[in-house]
């Protein structure tokens, strides 16, 4: 792709995501009545990835789409159950000791809790944080949440909320969580990208993931490179052991340190061969590499 | 008056009476160590005698609020205040001071946590001069206020002739008593748990065993912040007199429970805040801070046990620095460090406790969390169990999945290896204990929960536990059930439970308790949920207790 082509394509993308935004700004409140959301498409920094990968006008007509079906299972609960929906729209998070919200509750268990909490969602009103604890939420449902995950992907600006989907992505069926680890990967916030390459070191080998797990390990960011270090580990993916020898001379500790761990697992022939790192700066460092050769003797 | 030696042998003896104090500020107490007679130079004899003891005085820190305007020291002293220490120069002590003498009081520098007050006056310390003479007196009546916990300072006085010229030295050495974080053997006198929507278990376990020993909290007034541990952690100050004075050290968490350390605080209880609450982080809660029983280490005797708590060297990954430097400043209970940074929450609550055992030769036992050991005693349960608990919340249908999920079995074998393990030796070295003093509790851990790759506990964390005493005295155990079985209300088939009663000493009365909904998938356990108040136990002013350290050394006349 030439530079200018690149440059009218991003113009391109960024008119449809105004345009988007406009419209549906002048419908921000979902209700039973007129389902609309007011958020256009996320990832602003990345828009050749987004173009190559998710068609926005698509994602435009998805996302009304899917309010409008969460609309209409609402209406048709309204309808049947107005006092479990009632009971159910009570939900509300609680404080976590962590500081973050968490939903708590038996109700949870409902065959429709799934819906109420996708509805919860489309708020606009909904803050990010109790975004972040619906989705996490949705993944303690019996409900079909994991079809609406793609699309809720596309219209969430929130890094922390959008590296929540890709955690829970490891409940959902294969194909599903393998388009969005895609997307994690691909993402510009290393906190998505990082919530990728730990997912993916907890659903198995799949191929394709495993190339961008396996790119991932060269990041520019650290704890992007931490997470897939850990998680070729998980997978016991062999083919790591050229790169995770290479960070081993990193100038990061912390990396080091994790190249250790999973060397230990993946290649420990080749760790033996790396004295240097008993003698190491970092001190961590130095006493893991001295109790990895201990085990060894042993 | 011309005294021979026996004579001042007399005296100098009945230095070592106390004297009585003339009003309700009394809380003195005092040591007198006797001048030698026989070390006045014979060509001195004839001259008049002068002051020549050294006496210790202790006393508490005036940190409480008998003003109601703040931390008493803060404030000019109130019609109630009632924490400072007096000291008295014996009536036949005062008949060595003749017309013309005078005596003159000082202290080494300009001391801003220490004030000397005399007939209502504030003669030293607080930004006063750093010494001063009186004359015309032989009524020597001191009372002296401290600003701070733990403060060790000489006050010198010379008996001067007419001429100034000094006719003997004499010494108090003053003293605050040090902050003592509480640890699990000393009696807990009171619960606290906050009461809410889905603890039901908790409280009513509580209420049955502890009765009138605990307290629920209410939801509305802390808005539902259920983590008592954290908020507020219990410490107390102790005299050689038997003046006790409860402290609690209000965290600068500020959550919901940021008004409790003033609502349950009684008469005299010092409230107490290091740090910054704008800086805040989750290390700052008092999960993170505890302290283990009495034990000495390399013949270091530490009778009030040692401080620990989470960090890794960062400064953004520990308790306050204010903190920190006010604890290393009580001396006695010596902190140390262990790494939490490990974990989505960060407390040393989550995978360690210390508990009673009188068949122990040190008098308990180190409760630490252990994947290992879980994943043993898993094997042995029959792999199809289900697990209602673990399905909706985490995924795991029955024991099968748990052991099946490779990932899981990994994460938890290196945090074994290469945290866990760490921090056994870390106890090991700090407290002199050997394997003996451990038991290793059946633990895992997951990585999912809080978005960052850190950990948090699968299973109901069992070492999270809350130890407390009925209005009998007896221990009690509190325990978060781990739900290890497929039918939840039958502890009695549980796998995990009856491991853990088995490792658990004769004489302690475990309960274990649901608390999966509120607290544990809220990232906490009955610890992080409870918190107590207890009773003071060992005289950290004798001797064998004190740790001497360079400035107290320096400090000897």
């Amino acid at each position: 792709m030439d530079y200018l082509h690149k440059v009218v394509l991003q113009g391109l993308v960024v008119l449809t995501i105004a345009c988007h935004q406009n419209s549906s700004n002048s419908n921000a409140k979902l209700s039973l009545d007129t389902p609309s959301h007011s958020e256009g498409p996320g990832n602003l920094a990345k828009e050749e990835t987004l173009v190559e990968s998710v068609d926005i006008a698509q994602s435009a007509r998805n996302e009304q789409e899917w309010k409008t079906n969460i609309a209409d299972e609402i209406r048709k609960l309204k309808n049947e159950s107005p006092a479990e929906l009632q009971e159910l729209l009570q939900l509300k998070p609680r404080k976590t000791r962590a500081n973050t919200l968490r939903f708590i509750d038996k109700r949870l268990q409902h065959p429709q809790a799934a819906i109420v909490l996708l509805w919860k969602y489309a708020q606009d009103e909904t803050p990010s944080e109790e975004r972040e604890a619906l989705i996490e939420a949705l993944s303690r449902t019996n409900g079909p949440y994991a079809e609406f995950l793609p699309t809720l992907w596309a219209s969430e600006q929130d890094d922390t909320v959008r590296s929540r989907i890709v955690n829970i992505s490891r409940r959902c069926p294969d194909e599903i969580a393998s388009k969005i680890l895609k997307l994690g990967f691909e993402d510009y916030s290393p906190l998505v990208r990082a919530s990728a390459a730990r997912t993916t070191g907890k659903i198995g080998r799949q191929t394709d993931l495993d190339t961008m797990l396996l790119a991932s390990l060269n990041d520019t960011d650290t704890s992007v490179q931490v997470a897939a270090i850990r998680s070729v580990k998980l997978l016991n993916l062999v083919d790591a052991k050229g790169s995770l020898d290479q960070l081993l001379k990193s100038t990061n500790p912390a990396i080091r340190l994790e190249a250790l761990y999973s060397m230990e697992r993946l290649a420990p022939e080749m760790l033996l061969k790396r004295s240097e790192l008993e003698t190491d700066s970092d001190r961590d460092v130095a006493k893991a590499a001295k109790r990895f050769r201990s085990r060894q003797k042993k | 008056m011309q005294p021979n030696l026996d004579s001042l042998f007399l005296i100098s003896i009945m230095v070592t009476m106390l004297s009585s104090c003339k009003n309700d500020l009394s809380n003195k107490s005092s040591r007198t160590e006797i001048a030698d007679p026989s070390q006045t130079p014979s060509s001195e004899v004839n001259k008049p005698v002068g002051l020549n003891f050294t006496e210790e005085v202790i006393g508490l820190a005036n940190l409480d609020n008998d003003s109601g305007k703040g931390a008493d020291y803060e404030y000019e002293l109130s019609d109630n205040e009632n924490d400072l220490s007096q000291w008295q120069l014996p009536s036949e002590m005062s008949k060595l001071i003749l017309n013309g003498h005078s005596i003159k009081l000082s202290l080494p520098d300009d001391h801003a946590q220490l004030g000397v007050w005399h007939q209502g006056s504030l003669i030293l310390g607080k930004g006063s001069p750093n010494s001063v003479t009186l004359s015309g007196s032989t009524d020597l009546l001191l009372a002296f206020e401290f600003g701070d916990f733990n403060i060790a300072e000489n006050l010198t006085i010379e008996h001067l002739d007419e001429n100034e010229e000094v006719l003997g030295t004499s010494f108090l050495k003053l003293r605050s008593a040090p902050m003592l974080v509480n640890h699990h053997l000393q009696p807990a006198e009171h619960v606290y748990a906050l009461r809410t929507e889905g603890n039901e278990a908790l409280i009513s376990s509580l209420e049955t065993v502890l009765g009138d020993n605990f307290t629920a909290l209410s939801s509305t007034r802390y808005q539902d912040d259920i983590w008592v541990q954290d908020e507020i952690e219990f410490a107390t100050s102790i005299t050689p007199d038997g003046k006790r004075q409860d402290i609690i050290i209000d965290s600068i968490r500020d959550r919901g429970l940021a008004p409790l350390a003033g609502d349950i605080a009684t008469d005299g209880t010092v409230i107490r805040t290091w740090g910054n609450p704008n800086r805040a982080t989750t290390f700052d809660s008092f999960g993170n801070l505890e302290a283990t029983p009495p034990i000495t280490v390399d013949g270091v005797n530490y009778p009030f046990g040692r401080i620990y708590y989470g960090a890794n060297g960062r400064a953004s990954q520990s308790i306050s620095g204010q903190l920190r430097a006010a604890l290393d400043r009580q001396q006695i209970q010596k902190p140390f460090a262990i790494d939490t940074s490990w974990l989505c929450v960060g407390h040393v609550d989550e995978f360690s406790t210390f508990i009673p055992d009188l068949s122990s030769p040190k008098g308990f036992k180190l409760l630490i969390s252990d994947t290992n050991e879980a994943y043993k005693l898993l094997a042995t349960i029959p792999r199809q169990t289900a697990l209602p608990r673990y399905a909706q919340d985490f995924g795991y249908n029955d024991i099968g999945a748990i052991l099946d999920d490779e990932a899981l079995r990994i994460v938890n074998e290196s945090l074994q290896t290469n945290i866990l393990d760490d921090i056994v030796e870390i106890f090991k070295k700090e407290l002199g204990l050997d394997d003996s003093d451990i038991i290793r509790v059946p633990s895992i851990f997951e990585n999912d929960l809080c978005g960052d790759g850190t950990h948090g506990a699968l299973l109901p964390g069992m070492v999270n536990m809350l130890v407390a005493h009925d209005e009998q005295g007896n221990p009690h155990l509190f325990i978060p059930d781990p739900f290890m079985r497929a039918n939840a209300t039958d502890q009695n088939t549980d796998p995990f439970i009856e491991h853990f009663t088995q490792l658990m000493p004769d004489d302690l009365n475990l309960h274990y308790v649901d608390d999966w909904d509120v607290y544990h998938m809220g990232m906490g356990e009955i610890h992080c949920g409870t918190n107590s108040r207890r009773t003071p136990m060992a005289e950290w002013w004798k001797g064998e207790n004190l740790i001497t350290t360079a400035r107290e050394q320096s400090l000897e006349p």
